[in-house]
């Protein structure tokens, strides 16, 4: 038996009556969740080109940053910031630090555009002074310079008032080159070098075997390499000596700084991050296989390679530096070697086979010994690109691409000591890259270049937590 | 007996009429909106996101032709490109170069894109 309300409810169904209802309801729903997505797409849209703007322009200003720092530089290079505010034009702003590492300058600049952040790391240098674009700059004037065997030499070359001399040598005639012309200098005086920013290098890596580092923050998390400056570093500490190798792969995964109060040994195959720091109270030895690039090196008493490798460094003693047959470092290498216990047979070596990118550094001493023989000393299969600034004697029989400024030119053949000769060497000016950059110290008014970005990092959605750097 | 011949009368039509009708309306409805909602973000965007983007990289491109010519003499010249204007100001402070680049749509006031950054003369 049927019920009343059964029929009714069958009457309503077999009428349709309400369908329109449920059917009005849907299309609203899905009208209303297409209209949401439509403007949700373009909402999102629209901000990410906003962000891509605002990351664009931040990444301009923290540019901006690091010249508006290298013009101050010029005007006073002892300036150093640690996060200073710099105003930029159009009321914009960047957070400066600027940090000593080696013989060049390292610039960090961070800028924030509304919710955008940038920050750059430059590597800074100094563009070389004219003496620099010469062959070969030699400041004794006490003798003439002799050209002898096979020697070439292209590009100006600068010499004291006796002048230049193509001359026999034991018998053999002079068969190279010379293309450029000889400047006759009376009174020609050594090339300006202000040490001061290479010494403080010294300095500055002297303390932390004194047992002080310069500025050694707490332990951090992981950072991008462009907001890291070496200052910053990790610091391992050792009280002996200490042999790194490639099951220590794991410590240089960061940019770090490894002191050793005694010898310190790194033995490849290792990689190092750029501006990581080793550091040795005795010797610093780097064997076999180590790449990297942008690192800084200092062994007090000796620093020496051996075996094959292929990295970038700045290598720092005060007494001795060797680089050894199968090394090649890479641009922008600076071996440097200052110090009284250097002149008492200490020096640079650049032995056969091992090419050094970059600038080799020997400066005058505050009070000369009676007696110098520190050297630096380019074999003859051993090519520098770059420059050779030698306050002392130069021993030069290799392939130099750049330029040759020294005190006095020096070697030893049975029975005789020959002084500024020069036999069976390569000079070639023209050859060394035209952005080819100095370390500090030897512009009288210094001009600074970027020598190498670092990767930009960048950020969004960073809430404007910094009054200073947060804009309109 | 009655009961089950009305239960089923009441599924055969709502499943045999009413929401087949609501399923099939439904599905037109959907398949006209959504090639629609389409046109709608095609329009949107090339009336409002797309010229951002487009300004953007304009300026970007300008700045970095700038920078690479480093012709730092200082100027204020605004170049007509088709329906963009680029307003390139070049202004000399010391040694200190300030070049701006704005990138704006004709007969609009404000600029779509901004950049600005600094070099040295030397």
């Amino acid at each position: 038996m049927i019920k009343p309300g059964d029929l009714f409810a069958h009457q309503v169904v077999r009428e349709e009556r309400g369908s329109g209802l449920l059917a009005t309801l849907l299309m609203i729903t899905v009208v209303a969740v297409l209209i949401g997505a439509v403007v949700t797409l373009h909402l999102a849209q629209y901000r990410f080109i906003r962000r891509d703007a605002h990351r664009l322009q931040a990444r301009y200003a923290a540019e901006a940053g690091v010249y508006i720092a290298i013009d101050s530089l010029q005007r006073n290079p002892f300036w150093r910031p640690a996060r200073a505010v710099m105003n930029l034009p159009e009321e914009q702003t960047s957070r400066v630090s600027v940090e000593r590492f080696g013989g060049y300058l390292f610039i960090r600049s961070e800028a924030l555009y509304r919710r955008s952040q940038s920050t750059v790391r430059a590597l800074v240098a100094e563009v070389p002074p004219a003496d620099f674009h010469k062959a070969v700059y030699l400041w004794d004037i006490e003798s003439s310079m002799h050209v002898a065997g096979t020697t070439d030499i292209t590009g100006d070359i600068v010499v004291g008032s006796r002048g230049l001399k193509k001359s026999a040598f034991k018998r053999r005639r002079f068969t190279g080159q010379l293309e450029g012309a000889v400047h006759k200098i009376p009174d020609l005086k050594e090339p300006f070098f202000d040490g001061h920013f290479l010494h403080g290098t010294l300095d500055d890596l002297e303390r932390y075997l004194g047992g002080s580092s310069p500025t050694v923050p707490p332990a951090d998390e992981e950072r991008p390499l462009a907001k890291h400056l070496p200052g910053e570093n990790r610091v391992h500490r050792v009280a002996g000596s200490l042999r790194l190798t490639e099951a220590d792969s794991l410590l240089l995964r960061d940019p770090v700084t490894v002191v050793a109060q005694g010898n310190l040994t790194l033995e490849g195959p290792l990689h190092f991050q750029p501006g990581t720091v080793f550091i040795a109270g005795q010797t610093l030895s780097i064997k076999e296989e180590i790449t990297g690039r942008e690192g800084l090196f200092f062994g007090r008493r000796r620093l020496e390679t051996s075996g094959r490798m292929h990295l970038s460094g700045q290598f720092f003693s005060r007494e001795s530096v060797h680089v050894a047959a199968e090394a090649y470092l890479d641009y922008p290498s600076v071996l440097y070697v200052a110090g009284e216990a250097a002149e008492q047979g200490g020096g640079i070596t650049v032995e056969d086979d091992a090419v050094v990118n970059g600038t080799l550094v020997h400066p005058p001493l505050g009070t000369e010994p009676a007696i110098p023989q520190g050297r630096i000393i380019i074999e003859p299969a051993a090519q520098v690109r770059g420059a050779v600034f030698n306050a002392h004697e130069t021993e030069f029989h290799g392939t130099l691409y750049g330029a040759l400024l020294t005190h006095q030119l020096y070697f030893y053949e049975s029975p005789t000591s020959y002084v500024n000769w020069l036999k069976d060497a390569v000079i070639d000016v023209s050859e060394r890259p035209i952005k080819y950059l100095l370390p500090v110290g030897f512009a009288r008014v210094p001009r600074l270049a970027v020598l190498r970005w670092d990767a930009y990092v960048e950020e969004s959605s960073i809430e404007a937590r910094d009054d200073a750097l947060s804009l309109p | 007996m009655k009961r089950q011949l009305a239960r089923y009368r009441f599924l055969r039509d709502i499943a045999g009429h009413s929401l087949i009708e609501v399923v099939v309306a439904t599905s037109l409805v959907v398949t006209v909106l959504i090639p629609l909602s389409g046109l709608v973000i095609y329009m949107m965007n090339s009336r409002q996101n797309a010229p951002h983007l487009v300004a953007l990289a304009i300026a970007e491109q300008f700045m970095e032709e700038t920078l690479h010519e480093r012709s730092y003499v200082s100027r204020h010249v605004t170049l007509d490109r088709d329906r963009w204007l680029v307003q390139k100001t070049i202004r000399q402070e010391g040694n200190r170069v300030i070049i701006v680049i704005r990138v704006f749509r004709r007969h609009r006031p404000r600029p779509l894109a901004e950049v600005m950054t600094v070099r040295l003369l030397s």
